[in-house]
C-alpha cells in the first residue's frame, strides 16, 4: 500500500504542486473575478454594431455620422435608441455604395458646411455632397468622374481637402490630395490635385492637421506632408528619425504637433506605439524637430482628439489641464493579441505620458478591443464618440472619478 | 497510461454473458489497485465572489455548464485517489465567457449501503481561469458529495455536488492586488461511474 501511494504521490500530486506553481502567472490589466463583479451591462441603442464609422459630426442640435452605408443622425438631446438615417443621394443608393467621410467645415463660421464623400464601388463612382443638416437632404457639390474615388475628406478650419484614389483596372491603386476649395461654396473644385510635386502615392492619405494659419500637415501611413498655404502644392518632409514604420495620426493642439505611429511587426512584442511632438512647430519641414514623447509597448496608435478641461470641467481634477485622447488598432498575430485595440488618455498640461482609461466599466465593453480609428469631441460635457472599423460607434460618459459609462450607440 | 494491464479488474465475469443489474451477493469489495471512470455533465451555479474591497458580492454571472471526467484508484475498499480534469463555462451581462478548467487530484472516501454508494470527497489542484484574452492559473479547493446507485457491480449512476473555492490573488501593480477574489460557485452534475 506504501508503493501505492509513493506512486500515486508521484503520479497525480507532485505535477499538481507543480502546477499550482504556475499560480503566479497572471496577465491582462484588471483581476478576471474583479472585472467580472464590476461588469456593468452595456446599454445598446440602434444603429448597426458589426459596421465602420467612417467620421462623426455635431450641427444644429443633431448628430451625425456615417455607419456603415448611410448617413445616420439622432438628436443630441436624445439617447441611443434614436438614430434614423438620411437615403444617400440618387446614385448612392445601391448595396456597394457607402459615405467614406462626413467632415464639419468652419463650424459656426461663413463657411459652416457638411460635406459627405460617397463611393459606389460597383460602378466605380464616387462624389462630395453638401448635407443639409435641416432638411438632411444632399446637394452635389462635386462629381469625380469615373475611376476615381474620394477616400476621405479633410476639414482644416475654412478649408476642405480631399484624398482621392486612382483605380485601373490592371494597377494598384495610387492616391493623389486635392484641394476641394473653402467650405460653402456653391460648387467645389474637383480637380486640384496639390500632391503633383510629390507625386501619386502608394497609400491614401489618412490624417490632416493644420495650425490655424498658414501651414497644414498630411499623412499617408508612410509619409508626412506639408503645406504653407492650401491651394498650394505638397512637399515630402520626412518622418522623424526614431518612429515606427506606420503612422496613424496628426493633429495640432495647443502650439504642439503631435504625431503617432507603430512599428510595423507584427510578431507578439511588436506593434510597439510611438507618439511624437514637434514642440511649438517651431519649423514645420524639418523632421529632426520631433522628439519622441512616447513609446508604448504593444500598441499601435491611430488618431488623435482633445478636450480641454472645460469639456470635463465636472471630472474631479482629471483632465484640469485637458487631454489628448489618441486611438489604437486591435492587432493579432496569430491567436494572440499584439495590440488590444480601444483608445488611450494623454494627460496635459504635459501631453508626455499614454494610460488606459480608468475603471472597468472600459475594460469590460467590447470598445476596449475594438480598432478606434478616430475619437468625436461633442460638444455635450464629459463625452466623447469612439469611431470603430468594425465595431460600430460607442459614447462614453466621464464621471466625476475619470471612469466612463459605455454606450453601444 | 491509467488503463495498466498489471492492475486487477474489480470483477472477474463470465465474458459471454451480459451483466445484469447489482444484487447484495453481487455487490463488489474494492481493493487496492481497483480502478473507476467517471463522466460528469450538468449546471455550474455561481454563488459570490469574496475577498474584495465592497466584501461579498453578487458574481454577475449567468448560470453556466460544466463537465469533467475523473479517474480513481482505490486503496481500499472506502478511499480512493484519483485526477480530474474538468470545464466549466458561465456569461457576463455582456455575453463575455468566462471559461474555468481545474485540474485536480481527489481523494475520496465511500460510504455504502445497498444498492446506494455515498462518496465523500476533496480535489484540490489548478484552476484555469479564462475570460476574453485574459488567462489566470489559480488554485482550486472542491469539497463535495455524490450520491451513486448501482445498476450492477461495473455501472453506477448518480449525481455530484461540488463546491469550488477558487482563490485568484494578483500581486499588481498590474492587475492591482485590490482585484484579488475569492470565487465561490456550486457544482450540480449527473455521473456515470464505471469501475474496472
Amino acid at each position: 500500500m506504501t508503493t501505492a501511494i509513493n506512486t500515486s504521490f508521484r503520479q497525480f500530486v507532485l505535477p499538481v504542486a507543480i502546477l499550482l506553481a504556475l499560480t503566479a502567472c497572471e496577465r491582462g490589466p484588471v483581476g478576471i473575478f474583479a472585472s467580472i463583479e464590476q461588469e456593468v451591462e452595456i446599454q445598446e441603442g440602434n444603429l448597426l454594431k458589426d459596421v465602420a464609422v467612417n467620421g462623426m459630426v455635431e450641427a444644429d442640435g443633431y448628430y451625425f455620422a456615417a455607419v456603415g452605408g448611410r448617413i445616420r443622425y439622432r438628436p443630441v438631446s436624445g439617447d441611443e435608441s434614436d438614430w434614423s438615417s438620411i437615403s444617400n443621394p440618387s446614385g448612392y443608393r445601391t448595396n456597394h455604395s457607402r459615405p467614406t467621410s462626413i467632415v464639419h467645415i468652419d463650424p459656426g463660421g461663413a463657411g459652416d458646411a457638411i460635406y459627405v464623400s460617397f463611393v459606389e464601388g460597383e460602378r466605380k463612382r464616387s462624389g462630395v455632397y453638401q448635407l443639409d443638416p435641416v432638411g438632411r437632404s444632399y446637394n452635389a457639390a462635386g462629381s469625380l468622374g469615373s475611376g476615381v474615388h474620394v477616400t476621405r475628406l479633410f476639414a482644416l478650419g475654412a478649408e476642405l481637402f480631399g484624398s482621392i484614389q486612382f483605380k485601373d483596372e490592371d494597377d494598384d491603386p495610387e492616391f493623389e490630395l486635392w484641394y476641394l476649395g473653402a467650405g460653402g461654396g456653391a460648387s467645389l473644385d474637383t480637380a486640384a490635385s496639390i500632391s503633383t510635386d510629390v507625386g501619386r502615392q502608394a497609400r491614401p492619405f489618412i490624417s490632416a492637421a493644420a495650425n490655424g494659419t498658414d501651414d497644414f500637415w498630411f499623412i499617408t501611413s508612410s509619409s508626412v506632408f506639408h503645406t504653407a498655404a492650401a491651394a498650394g502644392q505638397l512637399a515630402n518632409i520626412g518622418k522623424p528619425a526614431d518612429i515606427g514604420t506606420s503612422l496613424g495620426g496628426i493633429f495640432f493642439n495647443a502650439n504642439d504637433l503631435y504625431l503617432s505611429s507603430r512599428d510595423g511587426r507584427t510578431v507578439r512584442g511588436g506593434s510597439t506605439g510611438y507618439v511624437s511632438r514637434d514642440a511649438g512647430g517651431a519649423n514645420p519641414t524639418d523632421p529632426s524637430e520631433w522628439t519622441t514623447i512616447i513609446t508604448a509597448n504593444d500598441r499601435a496608435f491611430t488618431e488623435f482628439a482633445s478636450a480641454d478641461g472645460a469639456h470635463f470641467a465636472t471630472l474631479d481634477d482629471v483632465f484640469d489641464d485637458g487631454v489628448l485622447f489618441v486611438g489604437t488598432y486591435r492587432t493579432l498575430s496569430g491567436r494572440t493579441v499584439v495590440s488590444p485595440g480601444g483608445y488611450m488618455e494623454i494627460p496635459g498640461p504635459l501631453f508626455g505620458s499614454v494610460r488606459r482609461p480608468a475603471g472597468n466599466n472600459y475594460q469590460s465593453a467590447e470598445i476596449s478591443k475594438a480598432a478606434v480609428m478616430q475619437i468625436f469631441i461633442p460638444g455635450q460635457a464629459n463625452t466623447i464618440f469612439a469611431l470603430t472599423g468594425g465595431r460600430g460607434l460607442w459614447r462614453g460618459e466621464y464621471d466625476s472619478d475619470g471612469e466612463t459609462t459605455w454606450y453601444w450607440e | 497510461m491509467f488503463f495498466s494491464a498489471g492492475l486487477l479488474p474489480a470483477q472477474h465475469n463470465d465474458e459471454d454473458r451480459p451483466i445484469g443489474p447489482a444484487t447484495p451477493e453481487a455487490f463488489p469489495e474494492y481493493s487496492l489497485g481497483d480502478q473507476m471512470l467517471a463522466i460528469n455533465l450538468g449546471i455550474m451555479v455561481p454563488l459570490f465572489f469574496a475577498g474584495g474591497p465592497d466584501g461579498v458580492q453578487r458574481t454577475n454571472l449567468s448560470l453556466g455548464g460544466l463537465g469533467s471526467l475523473e479517474w480513481g484508484s482505490f486503496l481500499n475498499n472506502n478511499v480512493s485517489l484519483g485526477i480530474e480534469l474538468g470545464g466549466a463555462f458561465m456569461f457576463t451581462p455582456n455575453g463575455r465567457a468566462l471559461f474555468m478548467v481545474p485540474i485536480t487530484g481527489k481523494l475520496s472516501y465511500f460510504f455504502r449501503s445497498y444498492p446506494f454508494i455515498f462518496p465523500v470527497f476533496l480535489g484540490a489542484g489548478l484552476n484555469i481561469s479564462r475570460l476574453e484574452d485574459q488567462t489566470k492559473f489559480d488554485p482550486i479547493l472542491k469539497p463535495g458529495a455524490s450520491f451513486y446507485w448501482s445498476y450492477n457491480p461495473e455501472w453506477s449512476f448518480g449525481v455530484n455536488a461540488a463546491y469550488w473555492w477558487v482563490p485568484q490573488w494578483y500581486r499588481g501593480p498590474e492587475p492591482p492586488s485590490g482585484d484579488s477574489r475569492y470565487g465561490n460557485f456550486l457544482e450540480i452534475s449527473l455521473s456515470a461511474l464505471y469501475h474496472f
